[in-house]
Order: C-alpha cells, then structure tokens, then sequence
C-alpha cells in the first residue's frame, strides 16, 4: 500500500460515518422548523453522500478516480441548490415575515 | 489489511465530524447551529485528505467552509432576531424522527457494510505527482459533458438567486 497513514483504514468505517452523519441530517430535516436550519441538515445529507463517493472511489477505483469527479458535481450542485434555497428563504421573509416552516401555509386552504 | 482498528487521526476526524453534526441538528440557537455546521465540513475535508483526496479537501475548505457557511450566516442576519431562537418541535415528532433515523442508521451503518460484497480488492492509490492528472482526466474527459452542464447550471443558479433575492420596488 502507498500511503501508510492509511494504515487501518478501511471502507467501512467510512460507511458508518457517513451513515451516522446522513442518520443526523434526516432527524434534522424532520425536526427542525427555520427553512435555513433545514437546508443546513440536507447540506449534512449531501456531505455524507459525499464521503461514500470519496470512500468507494479510494477502496474499490484507486486508479480512475470516477467518485472523486462525482464529489466535485455533487460539491457543484450543493453551492447552487444552497444559493437559490437561501434566496427563496429571504424571499418568503420578506413576504410574511417568518421562515417557520410550520407558518408557511399560504398555499394550504 | 493488517488490522481493523481505526488509527488515531481517524478517530479525532470523526469526532471532528460526529460532534458538531449533532450539535447542529440540536442546538437551539440557529447561528450557533450554523457555526457547528462549518466545523462539521472541516471534520469532513479532513477525511478527504485522510482518503487521499487533498484537492477535495481544499475545494471542501473553500466552497463548504468560506462560502456555504457564509452564506447560510448572511441569510440568518438578514431574517428577524426573533426566528434566531428557534421553537423546539414536539416531543413526539421528535422521538417519532430519532427512531426513524436510528432505523435508517441501522440499515446504513450496520448491515449494509458488513455485506461480503463491500470487501473488495486492493489496489495500489495514484501517488501525488499523478493524481491531479487523474482528475482532470477524469472530469474533462470521461465527465466533460457534465462538467459543462455543471457551469450552466451554476449559471443558472446565479441568475435565479439574484432574481429571487432582489427587493420589488416597481409596484
């Protein structure tokens, strides 16, 4: 093996961690009520589904490096979904003056 | 493979990791949520350049780190003072969530790594004079139309954060 300070490492440890981490967005995503604390949960989601691309593409396609492009679209869509789901948030505050997603039910009749 | 215990850095990594992602999704106080949130992308860059990905890592500093947490901060300042707090939910949509996702972490982060398929081969990782050409090979061959996609669509995103976000004053 080339990078010795790798020593024990193996995929699946990184499979519970980034199983632990998207565990902790969901309960996040269905627990929280401000929109902005909800993206930062789905921003937990993401990275975790990021450090399985990373894993997989270390263990099983060392040389290709097909999951660390994956990461970087993934890295890509993230900055816009977050850009344009924060200037939605702002936009609902400005309308009725809350980002509670519980309040928001303008659309409900 | 020589052993199944985790080395040091590992285990500080994923503290660094674990720690301010609970905290995140806990913590009553949104700007200090959104503080953890930034520690939690350093936990995670660390892993990338554990797993031998240091150009992820630094894009991971850079565009989760100073950027997304910055932003995620300017839009807590830009909404009231009195959202900063923030309502905690009912206990038994809480419990109801915290089973959910426990269940889901069962699933996950027990049974599905200890299948046999996950034990795969080992082959030697590209060294660090290779590996940014590795990448580049990747995404401007392999990947280019997505990648091209990609710039279309943050593009987009742009243009549509700016509409969105813009004040009305014609009316």
């Amino acid at each position: 093996m080339g990078a010795d300070s790798l020593g024990a490492v193996s995929a699946q440890q990184f499979m519970v961690v980034s199983a632990a981490l998207f565990c902790l967005g969901v309960y996040g995503v269905i627990t929280r009520r401000n929109a902005v604390a909800i993206l930062m949960s789905i921003e937990l989601m993401l990275n975790a589904a990021n450090i399985n691309h990373v894993a997989f593409s270390r263990f099983m396609d060392p040389r290709l490096l097909s999951g660390q492009a994956f990461t970087i679209f993934v890295l890509t869509v993230a900055a816009a979904e977050a850009a344009v789901g924060l200037a939605i948030v702002i936009c609902i505050y400005r309308n009725i003056q809350n980002i509670n997603v519980d309040d928001i039910n303008l659309l409900k009749w | 493979m020589p052993s199944t215990a985790p080395s040091v850095s590992l285990i500080l990594l994923i503290m660094l990791t674990i720690t301010p992602a609970f905290m995140v999704v806990t913590s009553r106080n949104i700007v200090h949520a959104a503080v953890y949130l930034g520690l939690t992308f350093v936990g995670v860059a660390g892993l990338y350049f554990l797993l031998n990905a240091p150009f992820l890592g630094a894009a991971q500093v850079l565009i989760y780190v100073g950027a997304i947490t910055v932003l995620i901060m300017f839009a807590l300042m830009m909404t009231a003072q009195r959202l900063i707090r923030e309502p905690r939910n009912a206990l038994p949509n809480r419990v109801l969530a915290a089973v959910t996702a426990l269940v889901l972490f069962g699933i996950l982060g027990v049974w599905v790594p200890s299948q046999p398929v996950m034990a795969a081969g080992e082959a030697a990782p590209v060294g660090p004079n290779e590996y940014l050409d590795k990448l580049a090979e990747a995404l401007l061959g392999k990947y280019l139309l997505p990648f091209e996609i990609a710039s279309v669509l943050l593009l987009a995103a742009l243009v549509g954060a700016i509409v969105l976000a813009k004040e009305e004053k014609a009316s």
